[in-house]
């Protein structure tokens, strides 16, 4: 019994969608259904559409904007990541990000230049760095400004509410967002798999077990393989979208809050499991930020964590979420 | 050959796992009654062998009446005499003793050796279940960074 599937190109990446049906029913229509939601997700929440929603609403002078229920969806979650995090996931870093030189969309290439200028050239890091590893190598921390705390949203009303100029950043948390929005629509099949360039929701009555193989930050063989039955795994890190600034420094789009600028903790990839994709993106981002320290215990539901270094570390789940490592 | 219905694929499924946790629950049973069974034999063969003497602690109430015993018999030089000229009663004593000592070892021995059949039988099981479980498992997928 084999599975449908199909795969498209979506967020600068590629997305792919599978199910069983046991049935024999034709699932084509249902995929291509999943499909058409993706993209036109995709068109209304990026923020490099000048036309997209989510840019109409980054520009507009009023402090409460009408809103679509998908847009008032990411803004609640933009929302719900910060107060998870005490800020630590912060998704209205725009203009830092943008000032960090990701203004435009990049494609996930398999390496940025984070990784060419580390752990694959064999380069000590102080050296593609510039300045000593206890500087650069430091835990993230929240911003004092908090404006994520500013985002408030009225569903009735259908509104969103904000200070003009605060601005929300779909990439950290749209993936996931909408692969969990996609998965409900396949709650009918015995099983499925929702996988936005690599946040992944995965479910299904069957409860039957898939194979989730984590990437290598820096190419080649995948580093660990998950077994899930059901819920989310979403992967953080700073070697694919990452490029040089002017000063020939690598930078990539995961920012320290605290400071705007993107952040080296030690950890260079973060995977995390969650019952949700949603959740596993934000556990994902907040464990790298927060450095090797604290990274394990921010996975309850367990996850890999790869290290500056190239270490690898699987995180054993605290909370069970059908998964097993 | 007509593809198996859901409903059907799923009961043969479930009743194969079943059958096979079944089995491994009643080879777990076995085990342990085994090991249970091997362990008061063996204490049983220690508590005879201290009641025989060979204990200090445990032989006390006997020893005691051994020790006049041999006081009787250190102070009648016929008995002593006797002693002397049969030397081999008192280990033919003991050779009589060990014999069910030396039957329950072999028992407990053969006990083991089944227990230890039986663990390895449970582990190919478990084998077996683990490479049901794989093939039950649904088509790869990738997570890297989004």
């Amino acid at each position: 019994m084999s599975e449908a599937r199909r795969s498209f190109e979506c967020f600068g990446g590629w997305a792919s969608i599978a199910v069983l049906d046991p049935t024999n029913s034709e699932p084509d229509q249902t995929l291509a259904d999943a499909e058409a939601f993706l993209l036109a997700a995709h068109r209304r929440l990026s923020r490099f559409l000048p036309g997209s929603e989510l840019s109409r609403l980054n520009s507009d002078t009023r402090t409460t904007v009408p809103a679509e229920p998908l847009l008032l969806d990411l803004a609640a979650a933009a929302r719900e990541a910060g107060e998870l995090t005490d800020g630590m996931v912060d998704a209205t870093m725009v203009s830092e990000i943008e000032a960090a030189g990701y203004r435009d969309s990049m494609p996930a290439g398999p390496r940025g230049a984070v990784a060419a200028a580390g752990r694959e050239a064999a380069v000590p890091r102080e050296a593609v760095h510039g300045p000593p590893k206890e500087q650069i190598e430091a835990p993230a921390g929240p911003s004092p400004e908090r404006a994520w705390e500013k985002i408030s949203t009225d569903r009735a009303s259908k509104t969103i509410s904000r200070p003009p100029g605060v601005a929300i950043d779909s990439g950290g948390i749209a993936k996931g967002l909408l692969a969990d929005q996609v998965a409900s629509l396949l709650s009918q099949f015995p099983a499925f798999m929702v996988d936005c360039c690599g946040d992944i929701r995965i479910g299904g009555a069957a409860c039957r077990p898939r194979p989730v193989r984590v990437e290598s930050p820096f190419g080649g063989e995948a580093v660990h393989t998950l077994r899930v039955v059901r819920g989310g795994v979403a992967t953080s890190g700073i070697t694919r979208r990452s490029w040089r600034g002017a000063d020939g420094a690598p930078a990539h789009h995961l920012l320290d809050p605290a400071t705007g600028r993107p952040a080296f903790t030690g950890i260079v990839q973060a995977t995390a499991l969650a019952p949700t994709a949603f959740l596993a993106d934000v556990h994902a981002k907040w464990a790298l930020l927060s450095g090797p320290e604290l990274g394990p215990s921010l996975l309850p539901f367990g996850g890999v964590l790869v290290l500056s270094d190239g270490s690898i570390e699987a995180v054993q789940p605290q909370a069970a979420v059908g998964a097993a490592t | 050959m007509e593809p198996l219905g859901r409903e059907e694929a799923k009961w043969r499924a479930q009743a194969k796992l079943a059958a096979m946790r079944e089995r491994a629950a009643h080879l777990r049973r076995r085990v342990v009654v085994g090991a249970i069974i091997g362990f008061a034999l063996l204490w049983s063969a220690i508590f005879a062998q201290m009641m025989l003497g060979h204990d200090p602690v445990l032989g006390a109430a006997t020893g005691s009446v051994r020790a006049a015993a041999q006081e009787s018999f250190a102070s009648d030089p016929e008995r002593r005499a006797h002693r002397t000229l049969a030397p081999r009663g008192e280990s033919d004593e003991e050779e009589a003793g060990a014999e069910p000592f030396i039957e329950e070892r072999a028992e407990i021995e053969r006990l083991e050796a089944a227990a230890e059949a039986e663990a390895e039988e449970l582990a190919a099981i478990e084998a077996g279940e683990r490479a049901a479980i794989e093939a039950e498992e649904l088509e790869a997928v990738t997570t890297g960074q989004s």
